[in-house]
This record gives C-alpha cells, sequence and structure tokens, in this order.
C-alpha cells in the first residue's frame, strides 16, 4: 500500500479495482481468447475475480474491525473520475462503499469464483469456451459495478450492462431457436422495467439536482419542508424504482423472463439466480429504502407484490417436472420473500435472506447441472430415480441445498426467512402479519416442491434416462458434422454410465458420475455455505440479526435498512401485536418438517399416491403446470396487439418513409451527376474555373456593396 | 532589439533536422540513408515537447498570438508525426530496385520543411512572413506529390498542383498588396491600427475589402474549398496516398491558420449590426455552404476511395469555414465560439482523415494500387484491426457519437446557434448526414462483401502503427475531450486588442488562459 494514502483513501482505490479484474480478465479474452487461451480460457477469468473477491473480503474486514469508521461517517465515497460532463449535469465514476456495497461485493464476487470454477469443469471442450468466460467476467464486472457505484447513473449503466451480458449468456448457444427467445425475451423484460428506472434517475436528477447517493439520500431527503413540497415526485420515483426493481429480479408480473433464462448453460443460471443479476433489484430497493420509507404505499406495494410473487411461484414449482425450472420458480419464490421483508422494512432481513439463498441457489443449480452433465441433458424429474447411488457427492450437496431452501430447522435457509416473516408478523403495517402468514404457507409449499425433487431424483430404485453418460448434442454442430473429436458440446469427460453400456460401450467405467474436482470441489464449498451461513444471522454480534445485523447496523444507515419500529410521526400507527419470534420460529420449523415429510410419503413411500391426487386435482394441476397461464396471457393481451400494430406500421414504413427517404436520396444523386461535368481533369479548365470563381465572388461582392 | 529564438525552437528543430536529412539521404550506405525517416521522427518528437512547453515570447510589444501559435505548433508535430509515420516507405517507385535509394532524403526534408512553415504560421507578424510561410508549406508539397511515385499520373498531378497553386499565390499575395496599400506597411501591428480607425469610422475602404476578399479566395485553395477546390480530387488521386495524406493536412491547416491570423487583424468587427464589412463574413458563410454541398455531394458518385476521401476534405472544410465564419464572437452562457470550434474541428479532422489514409496505406500493398471500393471489399475478415481502424476513424468523420468527429461536429453547430445562425447549424447537420452515405458504404464494402483479390498488405510496421496510434486518439478525444479543447477554445479567444492599440502592454496570461471545460 502506497504509504501517503489513509485507509479511506485506500480502500477507495482498491474497491475500484474490484470491478477492474473481471473487466481486464473479459477484456483479454476477447480480444486474445480465441487465439491465445482456448482451452484455458477459464485461467484469467478464474484469477480476475478471485483478485476481485480477495479485495471484497478485505474490505469487508475492514469495515468489521473498524478500520474506516470515521466519527460521524455512515459511509464513504469519492468519485474517480468524471463522466461525463456538460454544462450543469455532471456524472461521475465514483465508489459508494458501506456495509451493504461491501456484503454484495464479497458475496458476488465469491459466488461467482465458485461458479467460475465449476464451469471450467462443466463447459470443458464446449465450443466457443473463451467465450462463455469473457461474458461471464463481463457479468461479474457490470454486476460489481453497480454494487459499488455512487450515484443512479453509474448504477444504470452496470444495470443495462447486467442485462446485456445476461442476454448474451442466456443466448449463449444461439443456433437454438429456444435460446434465442429465450434471451430476446428476458432482454424485452427487462427493458421494461430499463425504463421505469432510467424516469426514475430523470427524476431524481431533476428533484434533488444531483445523482449522488450522499447526496440524494442524506440531503435535503431529510428536510420534512422538502419532503412537502415534493411530495408528488416522491410517490413516483419510489415507484418506478419498484418496477426497474422487479423485472431486473423477476417479480410478478415482470417474472416471465426468469424461467426460460435456463436456456443457457447451467452456470449461467447459478449466476443469473445465486450472484448477480436477480439480486440487484433487491439490492437497488434495500439501497434505496430511504425514499420508500417516506412513501409507505410504494413500500408497502413492494411487500405485497413479494408475497404474492412468493406464493404464486410456489405452487408453480409444484407442479414442474424440469429441475431447472423448478429451480428458476423457487428463486423467484424466494426473491418474493426478499421484497416481502423489504416491505415490512426490515432491509437487514431481505439482505440476510439474499445472503443465504446465493449459497443454496447456486448450490442446487451446480448440482442441478452436474445431473444433466451425467444424465446427457436430460433433466425431467419423471425419467430419473435414485441417483444418490451413482452421484454420492452431488445427492449429499443437494441435500443440504434443499434444507436450507425449505427452511429445514438448522440449515440457513431457516434463520433467514424467520428474520422476514417475524419481522411481518411485527411490522406497523395492518396487512404485516397478514403477509406473513402467506409467508408461513408459502414455506410448507416450498419445503414440499423442494423435496418433491429430492426425493424423486436421488432416492428410490435407480432410473437412469436413456441418455445418461452421453455427450448433449451440441447446438452448434449437427449430429454427425462434428469438426474434430472434441467439440461435443459441455464435457471433456469420456462418455460414461450404466445405461450407456449397450450403446458406446466405453472402455473406462468411473465408478462415480459426479464429474471432475472442478465440479464437486464447489459444490462441496457451496453446501458448507448453505449449511452454516445462516448462523452469521444468529451469532457473532450482540445485536439483533446477528453478525449481519450488526455489520449492516456497525456504520448505521439511520434507521433507513433496519427494522423501523414505530412510523414517523403523522403515518398510521401499528394495529399489530408483538409476537415473540421464538413463536414463529417454532411455527416456520413445524411447517418445514410437514413439507418435507409430505413429499417424503407421496415421492419416497407411495409414489403411486402422487399420480392418485394429481388425477383428483387435475383443474389445479393443469392451471399450475400452466405457470397460471400468464405466458398466455401476455400473448394474448400484448404480443398480438402488438404484431398486428408493427405489420401496420411497417407496411407504413415501407410504401411512405422508405419512398421519402429514396426521393431525398435521390436529389443529391441527382444534383451530383450535374456537376460532374464541370470536374474534367484538364489543367487549363481548372485554371479558367478559378478564375472564374475569383470573378464570380468578387463582382457579387462588389453588386451587393454598390 | 531583443531577439528571442526560445519560441522558434519547434521551427528551429524542424529545420535543422531537414538539413540533416538532406546531408543523410545522400550517404552512399544505403544502411544510413535508411535513417532518414527516423531522424524525422525524432525531430517531430523533439518539436512537439518544445512546443509544449512554449512560453510567451518578448515583451508583448510584437504580434503575440500566443495560444494559437502554441496549438499551430503541437498539430504540426504532432499530426506531422504520424503523417511521417504514415509515409514511412517512402517515395514509391516503381522499379523495386531502385525504390530504397532515391530521393528518400529529399522526401523527408521537403516534408518537414513544410511542417516548419506549417508551426511558422501563427508566429509571423508582417505580411511578408505569412506569405513566406505560407509558400513554406506549399512548395515542398508540389516537389512532395510528383516525387512521391515514380508514375505519370503522380507527374500529372504534381504539375497540376504547381501551376494551380502558383495562380493562387498570385490571388493572395494580390490580396496582401492591397491591404499593404490600405495600412501603407505589412507589419501586422499597423494593419490592425488601420482596419481599428477605419471600424471605428463605420467605414470600410474598398483596397480594404477587396484585398481581404483575394486573401479568402487565394486562400480557399489551401483549405480546398470553393472557389478554388478543383485540383483536389484529381491530386489526391495522383499522389501517392501517403502524400496524400500529407495533403489533407498540412496545407489546409496552414489555410486555416492564415485565414484566421488574417480575420484577427480586422478584430472580428466585420460582422454585427450595421458593421461596415460584414459582407465578408455573410460571403464566408455563402462559401462554407457551398463548399459542404459540393464536397459532399459528389464524393457520393465515387468509387475510387482517394477520390471520395478528398471530397470528404473538401466537405470538411466547409463546416470549418462555418466555424470562421461565426467568428469568436460568444454569447454569454456559451463555452464555445466559432472559432475554438473550427480550431477543435481541425484537430480532429487531422486526426481521423490521417487515420484513415494510414489504414489505407496499410491495406493497399506494396504496390499502392488498391484505390477502388471493390479492392479493399471483405478485407476484415484478413485484417480485422487495420479495417477497425480505419471503420473508427470514418465513423468518427461521419460524427459518430463517442468519437472525436462527433464533438467537433456539435461545437460547429452549438458555435453556429450561439451566434444565431440556426439554418447554417441545419445545413450543417443535413450535409453529416448525406456525408454518412458515403463513408458507410466504405465500411459497408470492408465488413459485408466478400474479398475479391487476396491481400498484400505493406509489411512495414510504421503505417499501421500510425493508424492504430490515430484511432485511439480518436476514441480517447471522443471520450476525454478537455486537453484538445482547452488548447483549441485557448487558442479561439485570442483578440489582441492591446496590441492593436499600440500599447505596450504585455497580453496578459490569465487574458490568455484557458477556459475550463465545462463540467
Amino acid at each position: 500500500m502506497y504509504p501517503s494514502w489513509t485507509p479511506h483513501e485506500a480502500a477507495i482505490i482498491f474497491s475500484a479495482l474490484i470491478p477492474a479484474f473481471p473487466l481486464g480478465a473479459a477484456i483479454v479474452l476477447a480480444l486474445l481468447g480465441a487465439k491465445w487461451f482456448k482451452k484455458s480460457s477459464h485461467v484469467p477469468a478464474i484469477i480476475g475475480v478471485s483478485l476481485s473477491f480477495f479485495i471484497a473480503l478485505k474490505l469487508l474486514l475492514m469495515f468489521q474491525f473498524g478500520q474506516l469508521a470515521a466519527p460521524n461517517a455512515t459511509y464513504i465515497q469519492s468519485d474517480l473520475w468524471t463522466w461525463i460532463g456538460a454544462g450543469g449535469f455532471k456524472a461521475s465514476v465514483g465508489i459508494f462503499l458501506d456495509p451493504l456495497s461491501c456484503l454484495f461485493a464479497a458475496f458476488v464476487t465469491g459466488i461467482s469464483l465458485l461458479i467460475f470454477i465449476y464451469s471450467s469443469g462443466y463447459m470443458e471442450g464446449d465450443y466457443g469456451y473463451f467465450r462463455f468466460f469473457a461474458y461471464m467476467s463481463l457479468f461479474v464486472f457490470f454486476m460489481t459495478t453497480l454494487v459499488l457505484a455512487n450515484n443512479f447513473l453509474l448504477v444504470y449503466l452496470g444495470w443495462e450492462g447486467v442485462g446485456l451480458a445476461s442476454y448474451l449468456l442466456i443466448g449463449y448457444y444461439y443456433p437454438r431457436p429456444a435460446a434465442r427467445d429465450a434471451a430476446t425475451k428476458a432482454f424485452i423484460t427487462n427493458r421494461v422495467g430499463d425504463t421505469c428506472f432510467a424516469i426514475a434517475v430523470l427524476m431524481i436528477y431533476l428533484t434533488f439536482h444531483s445523482l449522488k447517493f450522499s447526496h440524494v439520500f442524506y440531503g435535503s431527503l431529510q428536510s420534512p419542508a422538502f419532503r412537502a413540497a415534493h411530495r408528488t415526485v416522491l410517490f413516483w420515483i419510489p415507484l418506478l424504482l419498484m418496477f426497474g426493481a422487479f423485472a431486473k429480479s423477476a417479480q410478478f408480473p415482470l417474472h416471465v423472463w426468469l424461467p426460460d433464462a435456463m436456456e443457457g448453460p447451467t452456470p449461467v443460471s447459478a449466476l443469473i439466480h445465486a450472484a448477480t443479476m436477480v439480486t440487484a433489484g433487491v439490492y437497488l430497493i434495500a439501497r434505496c429504502l430511504p425514499l420508500f420509507l417516506h412513501d409507505l404505499p410504494v413500500l408497502h406495494l413492494v411487500g405485497l407484490i413479494g408475497c404474492f410473487t412468493a406464493f404464486m411461484a410456489a405452487t408453480i414449482a409444484m407442479c414442474q417436472y424440469d429441475m431447472k425450472r423448478i429451480w428458476a420458480y423457487s428463486t423467484i419464490s424466494q426473491l418474493g420473500y426478499m421484497f416481502l421483508g423489504l416491505g415490512v422494512a426490515t432491509g437487514t432481513g431481505a439482505v440476510f435472506h439474499v445472503f443465504t439463498h446465493a449459497f443454496f441457489k447456486a448450490l442446487l443449480f451446480l448440482a442441478t447441472g452436474s445431473v444433466m452433465h451425467a444424465m446427457g441433458g436430460e433433466l425431467d424429474i419423471r425419467k430419473m430415480s435414485g441417483l444418490r447411488k451413482k452421484m454420492p457427492i452431488t445427492a449429499i450437496c443437494i441435500l443440504m441445498g434443499c434444507l436450507a431452501l425449505s427452511g429445514f430447522p438448522g440449515w440457513s435457509g431457516f434463520f433467514s426467512k424467520d428474520d422476514i416473516l417475524s419481522a411481518a408478523m411485527n411490522s406497523t403495517w395492518r396487512f404485516g402479519p397478514w403477509l406473513a402468514v402467506v409467508g408461513l404457507l408459502t414455506a410448507l409449499i416450498t419445503a414440499y416442491y423442494t423435496f418433491r425433487v429430492f426425493f424423486r431424483v436421488f432416492t428410490g430404485e435407480l432410473i437412469l434416462p436413456a441418455t445418461a453418460g452421453q455427450h448433449e448434442s451440441s447446438p452448434f454442430f449437427p449430429p454427425g458434422d462434428l469438426p474434430g473429436g472434441e467439440h461435443a458440446v459441455n464435457h471433456g469427460r469420456p462418455a460414461a454410465g450404466d445405461a450407456a453400456k449397450d450403446r458406446h460401450a466405453p472402455a473406462k467405467k468411473p465408478r462415480s458420475l459426479d464429474g471432475a474436482p472442478a465440479m464437486w470441489l464447489p459444490l462441496i464449498v457451496l453446501a458448507i455455505g448453505a449449511t452454516f451461513a445462516g448462523y452469521l444471522g444468529v451469532f457473532g454480534s450482540h445485536a439483533p440479526g446477528g453478525w449481519i445485523g450488526g455489520f449492516l447496523g456497525r456504520v448505521p444507515l439511520n434507521g433507513t435498512i433496519r427494522y423501523v419500529p414505530t412510523p414517523p410521526a403523522g403515518l398510521p400507527q401499528p394495529v399489530g401485536g408483538h409476537v415473540n419470534p421464538i413463536l414463529i420460529m417454532i411455527i416456520g420449523a413445524a411447517l418445514a418438517v410437514l413439507g418435507v415429510l409430505i413429499a417424503a410419503y407421496f415421492h419416497r413411500i407411495n409414489r403411486q399416491a402422487a399420480a392418485k391426487v394429481a388425477v383428483v386435482l387435475r383443474p389445479l394441476v393443469h392451471f399450475l403446470e400452466n405457470k397460471w397461464y400468464i405466458d398466455e396471457l401476455y400473448h394474448y393481451t400484448l404480443v398480438r396487439p402488438l404484431r398486428f400494430s408493427g405489420y401496420i406500421l411497417s407496411l407504413m414504413d415501407r410504401f411512405i418513409v422508405d419512398g421519402l427517404v429514396f426521393v431525398i436520396g435521390f436529389i443529391p444523386q441527382l444534383a451530383g451527376f450535374t456537376i460532374k461535368p464541370t470536374e474534367s481533369g484538364r489543367l487549363r479548365y481548372y485554371g479558367i474555373g478559378m478564375v472564374a470563381g475569383v470573378a464570380v465572388v468578387l463582382l457579387g461582392v462588389l453588386y451587393l456593396l454598390r | 532589439m531583443n531577439i528571442n529564438l526560445q519560441g522558434l525552437c519547434p521551427e528551429i528543430i524542424m529545420l535543422s533536422a531537414a538539413a540533416l536529412v538532406l546531408l543523410v539521404g545522400l550517404c552512399p550506405r544505403d544502411g544510413v540513408r535508411r535513417s532518414s525517416q527516423w531522424i524525422a521522427a525524432i525531430s517531430l518528437v523533439l518539436a512537439f515537447i518544445a512546443a509544449w512547453n512554449l512560453g510567451p515570447i518578448g515583451d508583448g510589444r510584437h504580434w503575440t498570438l500566443w495560444p494559437l501559435a502554441t496549438y499551430d505548433s503541437l498539430l504540426a508535430s504532432g499530426i506531422g508525426l504520424l503523417t511521417v509515420l504514415a509515409s514511412w516507405d517512402m517515395p514509391f517507385l516503381d522499379d523495386p530496385a531502385q525504390s530504397d535509394k532515391a530521393y528518400r532524403g529529399e522526401f523527408f526534408a521537403m516534408l518537414l520543411c513544410s511542417l516548419a512553415g506549417l508551426s511558422m504560421m501563427a508566429k509571423v507578424n508582417d505580411l511578408i512572413w505569412l506569405f513566406l510561410a505560407l509558400e513554406l508549406v506549399s512548395i515542398p508539397t508540389y516537389i512532395m506529390v510528383a516525387a512521391g511515385r515514380g508514375n505519370a499520373a503522380a507527374q500529372e498531378a504534381g504539375v497540376k498542383y504547381f501551376f494551380l497553386g502558383a495562380l493562387s499565390a498570385a490571388i493572395y499575395l494580390f490580396g496582401f498588396s492591397y491591404l499593404y496599400g490600405f495600412a501603407g506597411s505589412t507589419r501586422f501591428t499597423a494593419i490592425a491600427a488601420a482596419f481599428h480607425s477605419a471600424l471605428a469610422g463605420g467605414h470600410l475602404p474598398y483596397v480594404a475589402l477587396i484585398g481581404l476578399l483575394m486573401v479568402v479566395i487565394g486562400i480557399s485553395y489551401k483549405i480546398a474549398a470553393v472557389p478554388l477546390h478543383y485540383y483536389a480530387p484529381d491530386v489526391y488521386q495522383g499522389a501517392a496516398t501517403p502524400v496524400t495524406a500529407f495533403l489533407s493536412f498540412t496545407p489546409k491547416a496552414a489555410g486555416f491558420f492564415a485565414l484566421i491570423i488574417v480575420f484577427n487583424l480586422t478584430g472580428w468587427k466585420l460582422s454585427g449590426p450595421g458593421a461596415p464589412g460584414h459582407v465578408l463574413p455573410d460571403l464566408l458563410m455563402v462559401l462554407a455552404v457551398l463548399t459542404m454541398f459540393i464536397g459532399n455531394v459528389l464524393a457520393l458518385l465515387q468509387r475510387n476511395i482517394k477520390r471520395l476521401l478528398a471530397y470528404s476534405s473538401i466537405a470538411n472544410s466547409g463546416y470549418m469555414l462555418v466555424g470562421l465564419a461565426v467568428g469568436p464572437v460568444r454569447p454569454a452562457g456559451s463555452a464555445i465560439n466559432g472559432l475554438s470550434a473550427t480550431l477543435f474541428y481541425l484537430g480532429a479532422y487531422s486526426l481521423m482523415t490521417v487515420g484513415a489514409f494510414a489504414a489505407l496505406i496499410y491495406l493497399q500493398g506494396k504496390t499502392d494500387a488498391a484505390e477502388d471500393l471493390d479492392d479493399i471489399a471483405g478485407v476484415a475478415g484478413e485484417h480485422p484491426l487495420a479495417a477497425a481502424s480505419m471503420a473508427v476513424c470514418l465513423f468518427s468523420l461521419i460524427g459518430m457519437p463517442g468519437t472525436v468527429g462527433f464533438l467537433g461536429k456539435l461545437f460547429i453547430i452549438q458555435a453556429a446557434l450561439a451566434a444565431n445562425h440556426p439554418l447554417l447549424a441545419v445545413l450543417v447537420v443535413i450535409n453529416a448526414a448525406i456525408a454518412a452515405a458515403y463513408y458507410l458504404r466504405i465500411v459497408a464494402a470492408m465488413y459485408l462483401r466478400d474479398a475479391w483479390t487476396p491481400f498484400t498488405v505493406r509489411r512495414s510496421l510504421a503505417p499501421p502503427f500510425a493508424a492504430a496510434l490515430a484511432t485511439v486518439l480518436v476514441i480517447f478525444f471522443g471520450i476525454f475531450p478537455a486537453q484538445l479543447f482547452q488548447q483549441s477554445s485557448a487558442s479561439g479567444q485570442v483578440v489582441p486588442t492591446a496590441v492593436i492599440s499600440h500599447k505596450p502592454a504585455p497580453v496578459p496570461l490569465a487574458a490568455a488562459r484557458p477556459p475550463a471545460y465545462p463540467q
């Protein structure tokens, strides 16, 4: 460290390196990947993100041990350089460091690092290996930019960039129509939210005359007179920010893109669901809670929609058969919990849930990737069973993930979900307890659908799909058109497995299907995290909320992010009573265990019973299998009318606008042909032309001056 | 008399290097002769450093336009260095056995002389000096056109360029003589004083007006503007491509600096309500519009890249003339005036056009033959970096945001609007739209079409290096324009009234301090 830097300056400069390393890796890979790195393309990406992770960890520790605490500063922030300067408007590139951004930066880079390591095994031999890692690094760059930015415009840059990177990665297998459609769908759905966010940014600038967090949150917003004068605007800004966050974090009604996003390679899903993309919305609202706290109706809307989304997505997840799709809906559902937490103003709880969710959801997706890898791309839970015997490590890891997701007592999801629900139950808002009740019901459903997958796929008698052990067919090269042996889609490991015996008769037969160490080592790390991360929210500090609560409260955001026990004067006072959090903890634990038991009965002990129940409840099952018919609703209310108007507009464009443009474009050409003969190439004509020009100008001027 | 040569440091370096190169070029050993380019390049780097450290000369009693002179020298040495890199293998001769022996020393000596003339342009304080500086720029270029390449086309271009150049020199020399007749002296201080008193009296004699007119028309040859633009396509096409690159920068920059200096003599008091000489700025506007339209419209018809870029060079002169016609009048609240916009655009234009030519030199190969759009079709596949730098320079010429060309056009338009000439601004925008068509045609040929013939690119590293450097600068200044903006806007502020009023007050440095880049 340079001796003349204060810890603050050092922290700012080093934190600027957090996005810089992944960006550098992305640039290096984009320029040199195809020719130099090729099969070692993961090396720069992993180096970049691990350097970022260590810096983020160091910053976290600096905050933890108070090395950055100034007497009256709740955050440190600094501009690095002026990005746009035009007249009175100035936007800069700068860093905002507080426990919230540090925590996000640390887990984003940490989880990304594990996913990168996993990908180096999972994507081995894939066509476009360098492209994959370049995009992934770009993704991490934009996400860390978003998290560390000190003004709304830079957040918007990261926001758009995350959307771009997700588009590129979801459409990674671009020869597949489904992948292209999914990428487009994700992008367009996100555009809706981005537009809202952009308008919110503009309104913030017009209202506060600055885009800096320090100015917006800690400046004139604190004065009641200012708030009274800008009442309307202060209603619209949070509302628009909310829609922005809902698109990125896949909340109803903008959640439709996330389940389709599984068309990308599985590590991409893990990255989107756990570390980057979807947590951006939660971060945004957590960061902007000061704005929301001054307009409680919007905040309550956030909670309501979050609660509804949690319930809806959980019910849909009960009746899906594709493992990745189930996890996708579970992500939507869990994000709903986070927004429910934000809605009852427990920023700590929401961020805590983001934190634990990152571990167990990354774990579940990566483990599912291992299953997909071993089963030749098959993910239908009806076609496989008893995999525990073939993939012991994966099975144990996924069990940890399932326990955490279902909120089984003792695992991480239990503590964070409980934080949110007890905050809702004790909320000052009249409907808070009702949301908590729905949340508890959702917890039961969650436990059921989670263990439905586990018991179906990993227990019972061994059934492998026909494709097990094969290479997934490459989307880049049709079968029989493989240029050289190594280009089958995603697996360097030789084909293996029982079912493959009768088709290819592989020479070597590994004992387990867990895959390369690069794949199962990250799983184990994540499983440990998924199991124990929850205790960070219980122990480690005397403050309520354990280490997380203490840490997020350490540099206090002045009641902005923590639970607000009493609303500001002049707002409705609490009606709900005080419910003991221990009671909610017990109810939650009981419901989780009940859900697991139901799943065990229907999917482990008596699998026929599940089919019988499904027949009885046929209309409901249809409704859920078709995801509440929301895609169809969009199709008939938005897509079809838009397509029709697009057709009309394209006709107008072709016949009216193009015609005009053609005529206008033709005039200069015609003019050119008429002037051209004067440029003939003869010296004496040029001389005459020049003298004539002089004469014309002189005579003209003298005529005008006569 | 206080003789202070410090201010002429860049020119002294260039001219000494020119003499050295001339000597080295006569050496019988080939290896020694090959050092000509190196000497030229190093001398330009030194001149750039000297220009960077240039301070005010003398005691203020002399004609001093400090920021302008600094900017001029910086451009001459900086962009000059790019042109030297671009013409590293010059001269091109048809006989390969001969190519390394002949004329190299002469070529680079001429090049350095011409750049020295350009660098001196903004430091002159006398009409005679101005004429000498203009000719110091021009005469070497006649030789470079003819000697740059050993074929008949180059000879023809050289002869044309020489004769027409002489004609134009006659025209502006005629104008100078009228100005001398008007003021009774060739000293700038005396001429400025004469203009000052005449304009203060509300009356401008015909002799002064005609003098200015002839100067404007004569110098329009140097900047390839209407009405003396005819030669440009033929000469640009006939000359070897590195010489074309040089022609598109050096005489044009010299012409604009000369025009600024001459108009500075009038104190920029010609325009405005009731001003007696307002016909002159009006004429400049008319010429600007004609130049833009003729350049862009005729460029649409070209398939030869060098001819196309020649017309583009004409059109770009039109944009800069807009800024010149608007002049340095800066309404309150505007950070931009026409002069600083013109100077900014001049720097931007030099970068992007030399960059485009340098990329073209690389792609043309040893034979210097590829000139048609078909010849570079599909080149992006085999030479992605060269194609990319060409594309960036062309996008900058179009005026895409993120490149320096965008800011150049933006400032010109802002200046026109700020000076209350909305029609001019609209015409610039229309022309920018027309221009996009032919620039994009080159880009489309490189990226969207299939190659017709295999490419044999030039082996030398210098032209691609020049192209890459120019490309990087085009993007860099497009994103961080502060440095270029400060240099050019400082130069655009200078109206040394203190000198005009004959008072021995020094030009205060504070007045010449560049305004901050708008934050």
